[in-house]
C-alpha cells in the first residue's frame, strides 16, 4: 500500500463550489489519513474554499490519531480561511470516543452533510475569529 | 485454543488488521456494537503504540471463557525500547514526540481489567480484558 | 471443524474402564430400560405431551440415535456429537419452559431401573456391579453436566432477552416535532439502563436526524456518581454527532449531589423543567431560523450557553 510518490489517494476529495467534500472509507489506515490532510492543505489554498466538510459516515471506529489529524485538518484549513465540519459520526463511534476520553473540541461536527453544508452557510456570516 | 488470533504489527496498516480482527472476535464472543467499537478503539491505539516506538510486536486476540462469564482477552507484546517510567506514561494526556498520548490510559479506562508489564530494554506486554455484561 | 475425539470431558483412565464396563452391560438392556422409562415419562406432566407428540416408530428411532450416540462417545471416544446433542435438549428443555427437576426425575427413575437389572450381577460380582455403577454414575454427572449448563444458559438467554425488551419500552423516545426529540426518564437508573439510555438517546438522534433531544429527568429519584457520568458522556457523544441535548427536570437535590460530586454541570445544558426546556428548544431552533440572517451560529459548534 506505501508509495513513496505523494499521498495516498484513497480518499475521494469533491469540490462542490467553494467546499470541498471529502469521503472517508470504513477502514482507514494512518497514511491514508495523513494524505487526506496532506491533500485537503493543498486544494482548500488551490481553490481557495472557505469550507471543508468530513464525511465519517461508514467510519467504523475515531481513535486517537485520527481525532488528533482532524484536529490539524481544521487548523490548517482554517488558516487558509476556511472552516471544517466533521460529519456523520455514527452512535458507537461518538461514544467510543467519549469513553476513551477523545474530544473534537474546536472542530465543528454536523449530523449529516445537509447540516453540515448548513453549518458552513451559517457560520461564513459570523465575524471575529473562532476558537481552535 | 479456538477463536486464537494473532496479528503481527509492523507497519501502521497491521494497525487496521488487527481492530478489525479485534471486532471480528468481539462480534463472535457476542459483545453489542458499542463494546465492538470500544473494543477496536483499544486495539487500535495499543497497535499504534507498538508501531510507533517498537521495531517488532503483535497482538494475540482471544476469547476467554470462565464459569458464568465470557470474554475477550487481548496480548500486545512488542520488543521496543520499553516504558521508562510507567506511571508517567499512563497519566493522561502524556505525550512523548511520537504520542503516547491518550492511548494507554485511555484503553486502561474502557476495558474491565488492564495490565502493563515494561522493562528498559525488554519490551512491553499489555494485557486487556473485557467481559461480556 | 474439531475432531469427534477432541473436546471430551476429563477422564482418568479408572472411569473410562468403568464407563465401558457400564456400556457393555447396559446396551443389550437398553430396549428394556427403555420401555419402563418410557412409561413412567408418559405419565409426567411435563414431557408427557412431548412424548405424546411422537409415534412409536418415531420413538424407537430417537431411541436408536441416542444409544448409537452413546456407543461411538463410550466405544470410540466421539464424544462430540453426544455432548452437542445433550446441550441441544438442554437448550429445549429451557426454550420449552420443563422445571429443571422433571429432568432430574427422569434420571432417577433410570438410576432405579438399572440398579434393579444390577442385582443379579451383583450376586456374582460384587467388584463388577461396583464398577459398573461407577461408571453409569459417571455416564450420569456428564450428561446433567452438559445438559445442564446448556439448559441455564438458555434460560439466561431467554431472561436477558426479556430485560431487554422491558428496557426499551422504559425508554421511549418521542418525536414533538421536526428535528426535536424528547426523552423522558422514569424511576431508577441503573448503570444497565444508563447504557440503554444511551443507545435510545444516540440511536434516535441517527434515525430522527434530530437536532435537539430535551432529555427530562424530572421522574428520577436519585443518580449517583457513576451515572450521572454516563449521562455526561452520552451528552458529549450526542454533541459530536452534531446534536444538541438539553437535560430538564434536574431536582435541586440531584443537581447538588451532582455538584458535591464535581461534576461538571456546566457541561450539561440544563433547565429547571420541562417547559422551559422546550421553550430553550424552539428558541434553538428560533436561532437556526434567524441564523441565515446573521445571528450568532453559536450552536453549529455544540456549545450552547445556559
Amino acid at each position: 500500500m506505501g508509495n513513496g510518490s505523494g499521498y495516498a489517494m484513497t480518499v475521494p476529495i469533491l469540490k462542490q463550489g467553494d467546499v470541498l467534500v471529502a469521503c472517508i472509507q470504513a477502514a482507514l489506515s494512518d497514511q491514508e489519513l495523513v494524505g487526506l490532510r496532506d491533500e485537503l492543505a493543498d486544494k482548500v489554498g488551490r481553490f481557495r474554499s472557505r469550507g471543508v466538510i468530513i464525511d465519517v459516515t461508514t467510519l467504523d471506529v475515531l481513535d486517537s490519531f485520527a481525532t488528533r489529524t482532524l484536529h490539524t485538518i481544521a487548523r490548517t484549513s482554517r488558516l487558509r480561511g476556511a472552516d471544517t465540519v466533521v460529519v456523520g459520526i455514527q452512535p458507537d463511534v461518538a461514544f467510543g470516543m467519549v469513553q476513551l476520553g477523545l474530544d473534537l473540541e474546536g472542530v465543528s461536527t454536523a449530523l449529516d452533510f445537509e447540516e453540515g453544508l448548513a453549518s458552513l452557510n451559517g457560520q461564513a456570516k459570523r465575524s471575529g475569529s473562532r476558537g481552535g | 485454543m479456538a477463536g486464537d488470533i494473532f496479528v503481527a504489527i509492523h507497519r501502521e496498516t497491521d494497525i487496521v488488521t488487527a481492530r478489525q480482527r479485534g471486532r471480528e472476535l468481539a462480534a463472535a464472543i457476542g459483545f453489542r456494537s458499542t463494546d465492538q467499537t470500544i473494543i477496536a478503539l483499544a486495539i487500535s491505539e495499543i497497535a499504534r503504540n507498538i508501531v510507533s516506538y517498537a521495531q517488532r510486536g503483535g497482538i494475540s486476540l482471544s476469547r476467554l471463557d470462565e464459569t458464568g462469564r465470557h470474554g475477550i482477552l487481548i496480548v500486545a507484546k512488542d520488543d521496543g525500547p520499553g516504558i521508562p517510567d510507567i506511571e508517567l506514561a499512563m497519566r493522561d494526556g502524556y505525550s512523548t514526540a511520537k504520542s503516547l498520548g491518550v492511548g494507554l490510559p485511555g484503553a486502561k479506562r474502557v476495558m474491565d481489567e488492564f495490565d502493563l508489564a515494561s522493562a528498559v530494554g525488554k519490551g512491553t506486554t499489555v494485557t486487556m480484558k473485557k467481559w461480556l455484561r | 471443524m474439531q475432531s469427534e475425539t477432541a473436546a471430551g470431558p476429563q477422564l482418568d483412565a479408572d472411569s473410562r474402564a468403568a464407563i465401558r464396563e457400564y456400556w457393555l452391560f447396559y446396551e443389550p438392556l437398553a430396549a428394556g430400560i427403555n420401555d419402563e422409562l418410557m412409561r413412567v415419562v408418559e405419565r409426567m406432566p411435563a414431557f408427557g405431551p412431548v412424548l405424546r407428540a411422537m409415534t412409536p416408530a418415531q420413538q424407537k428411532q430417537q431411541n436408536e440415535r441416542s444409544l448409537a450416540m452413546q456407543r461411538a462417545a463410550i466405544m470410540e471416544d466421539k464424544w462430540v456429537p453426544y455432548l452437542a446433542d445433550l446441550r441441544q435438549q438442554g437448550l429445549q428443555y429451557a426454550n420449552m419452559g420443563i422445571a429443571f427437576a422433571s429432568w432430574f426425575e427422569i434420571i432417577s427413575e433410570y438410576r432405579e431401573a438399572t440398579a434393579r437389572r444390577l442385582v443379579p450381577v451383583a450376586r456374582e460380582s460384587i467388584q463388577r456391579a461396583t464398577t459398573i455403577t461407577k461408571g453409569m454414575n459417571r455416564m450420569l454427572d456428564i450428561a446433567m453436566a452438559e445438559i445442564g449448563e446448556a439448559y441455564v444458559a438458555a434460560k439466561e438467554d431467554i431472561i436477558h432477552g426479556q430485560q431487554e425488551a422491558i428496557r426499551e419500552l422504559s425508554t421511549p423516545v418521542l418525536q414533538i416535532r421536526e428535528r426535536l426529540l424528547l426523552l423522558p426518564i422514569i424511576g431508577v437508573i441503573d448503570t444497565r439502563r444508563a447504557q440503554q439510555i444511551t443507545e435510545s438517546l444516540l440511536g434516535s438522534i441517527s434515525t430522527h436526524r434530530a437536532k435537539v433531544v430535551v432529555m427530562d429527568v424530572t421522574g428520577v429519584a436519585t443518580i449517583d456518581s457513576r451515572v450521572a457520568n454516563h449521562l455526561l458522556k452520552t451528552v458529549t457523544a450526542a454533541r459530536l454527532m452534531g446534536a444538541q441535548v438539553i437535560v430538564t427536570g434536574l431536582s435541586s437535590e440531584v443537581a447538588q449531589s451532582l455538584a458535591a460530586l464535581g461534576l461538571e454541570l456546566s457541561k450539561l445544558n440544563t433547565v429547571c423543567d420541562l417547559q422551559s426546556g422546550l421553550e430553550e428548544a424552539e428558541r434553538i431552533f428560533g436561532d437556526r431560523v434567524q441564523r441565515a440572517n446573521g445571528a450568532g451560529a453559536e450552536w453549529a459548534t455544540g456549545a450552547v450557553t445556559p
